[in-house]
């Protein structure tokens, strides 16, 4: 048995050596792919700061690939994000009322959408739209079912599994 | 985690859900009440899986509030999902896959990878030149420098530089960049490259801008302007301090905290990012540079602003 310190020691080094064995290669094949250095440096950090929050990083066997792996998923993020973004301000624009919105409004938006897309990621078109209807607009299940077509019970069933999502989106 | 586990927190899920969806019906009566009540108390993972649900639902509240309807939601969702697929295909297909694909372009954009002169995060370098003439590279910047019998070129790749021209009667001293060139008229003068132009300010005699479309205009000591390739700012006073990251400092003069943050961007790998709604708020300050974390915590005591630090890497900047 080895005791914490010993562990400890041990995965502050291995994350060290990985940090300097593959940040600067990362930071530059990010750079060469985005053509944007202090973007590729917020990649390549965030990737590196979920690195280290896994907990097995004796574990890592081909940092590069993993490195890689992760920074697609925080380009995607960031990408993601910035469409999400869009949606909200086009969303905004186009609801039915006065068309004034602070900036603060505007992040709390794109906070709200971001779970919300979240939520809705594991769902069928339909389900989303019964998820919806029965979150933002307030219906009941038999209005709702009377416009997507299902029973009462299964549009019962459909926001069931919309609240699973919710607890798994909340989650992580 | 055991299969136990794992069928035990999806079966409390289910129970949380189902009492969830029996309290938004409202047609619980009072011993329904008390037997909900019970099972909530009767395992922390009860109340945890109820909290988050309550959490859920306020983010959908937002846009609810803010009065967008389902079809429009649906509708922008699912431009910007077939927008990422797209995005995501396109990664692909430019190599953004581990192996030998990465080594393929290196000479054609590994922009600033073979500068004569580069710094890297939190870094700041002054280079003496065979003219004798100084320049101090801010971190994150690359140069290079071509010079030749007719003329002393120095090509500003990112980032900023300030130089400190040395007099030489037969060949100018020019700062090319992406948008156009700076001549030096007389001696001391800074250009930062901006990601839509450059910007010049100049501290003693004056410089002139040469865009590339060949427009140009002279800017003279404590002046500063901004230019793109094909039109010129009117050059407007630079602030005091505009300079002063060259002894380590920055200095704001009543400047928005987004200014101020990005001053210390290049002073610190890992990401910094601004609340939106203290993005704005008005700082004058003097920061040092090369401890951001003492800049950081400053800001903070002069503001109602709080500094989150999720790892060295990682900060957010939000109200208080």
């Amino acid at each position: 048995m080895t005791n914490n310190a010993t562990v400890l020691d041990t995965r502050s080094q291995i994350l060290e050596r990985i940090f300097l064995a593959h940040y600067q290669w990362l930071r530059r094949t990010l750079q060469r792919r985005m053509g944007d250095a202090f973007g590729a440096e917020d990649v390549t950090a965030e990737t590196f700061a979920q690195v280290v929050a896994l907990p097995h990083p004796e574990t890592i066997i081909e940092p590069r690939a993993l490195l890689t792996t992760i920074s697609r998923r925080v380009l995607f993020g960031i990408w993601r994000r910035r469409d999400l973004e869009h949606a909200c301000l086009e969303a905004l624009a186009l609801r039915g009322r006065d068309t004034c919105h602070s900036a603060e409004e505007q992040a709390l938006l794109v906070e709200a959408v971001m779970l919300i897309d979240k939520v809705l990621d594991g769902l069928s078109c339909k389900e989303r739209r019964v998820f919806l209807l029965y979150k933002l607009d307030r219906l009941g299940y038999e209005e709702i079912g009377d416009l997507i077509g299902l029973s009462p019970s299964q549009v019962r069933r459909v926001v069931a599994k919309g609240l699973r999502h919710c607890v798994a989106a909340v989650s992580t | 985690m055991n299969a136990h586990t794992r069928s035990s927190s999806d079966f409390i899920l289910n129970q949380a859900v189902e009492w969830m969806l029996r309290l938004e019906e409202g047609d619980l009566t009072h011993s329904d009440r008390a037997r909900y009540d019970a099972w909530q108390r009767a395992d922390p993972r009860h109340a945890e899986a109820i909290s988050k649900l309550m959490q859920a639902a306020k983010y959908f509240d937002v846009p609810r509030q803010m009065g967008i309807e389902t079809d429009t939601l649906l509708q922008k969702l699912e431009k910007s999902t077939s927008r990422r697929k797209l995005l995501r295909n396109m990664a692909v297909l430019a190599g953004m896959t581990a192996g030998a694909g990465w080594l393929v372009h290196r000479g054609a954009s590994g922009l600033n990878l073979s500068a004569d002169f580069r710094t890297a995060t939190g870094e700041r370098h002054s280079y003496r030149l065979p003219d004798q003439s100084l320049i101090t590279l801010n971190a994150r910047s690359a140069a290079d420098i071509a010079f030749d019998s007719h003329e002393r070129l120095v090509r500003l790749r990112a980032g900023m530089l300030i130089a400190d021209v040395a007099h030489d009667g037969q060949r100018p001293f020019v700062i090319d960049t992406l948008y156009g060139g700076v001549r030096a008229l007389g001696t001391e003068f800074q250009v930062r490259l901006l990601p839509d132009g450059a910007e010049v300010a100049v501290a003693s005699s004056k410089v002139e801008i040469r865009t590339h479309s060949g427009a140009t205009c002279q800017v003279h000591a404590g002046e500063r302007a901004m230019f793109t390739s094909h039109s010129i700012e009117t050059p407007s006073k630079t602030q005091d301090g505009a300079m002063a990251w060259v002894n380590g400092y920055y200095v704001a003069l009543d400047e928005p905290l987004t200014h101020v943050i990005d001053a210390l961007r290049p002073y610190r790998r890992g990401i910094i990012r601004v609340d939106p709604a203290v993005a704005s708020m008005r700082v004058s300050a003097a920061l040092p540079l090369d401890d951001t974390d003492r800049a950081l915590n400053s800001l903070a005591s002069i503001m109602p602003i709080e500094i989150q630090r999720y790892t060295p890497y990682w900060v957010i900047v939000s109200a208080r």
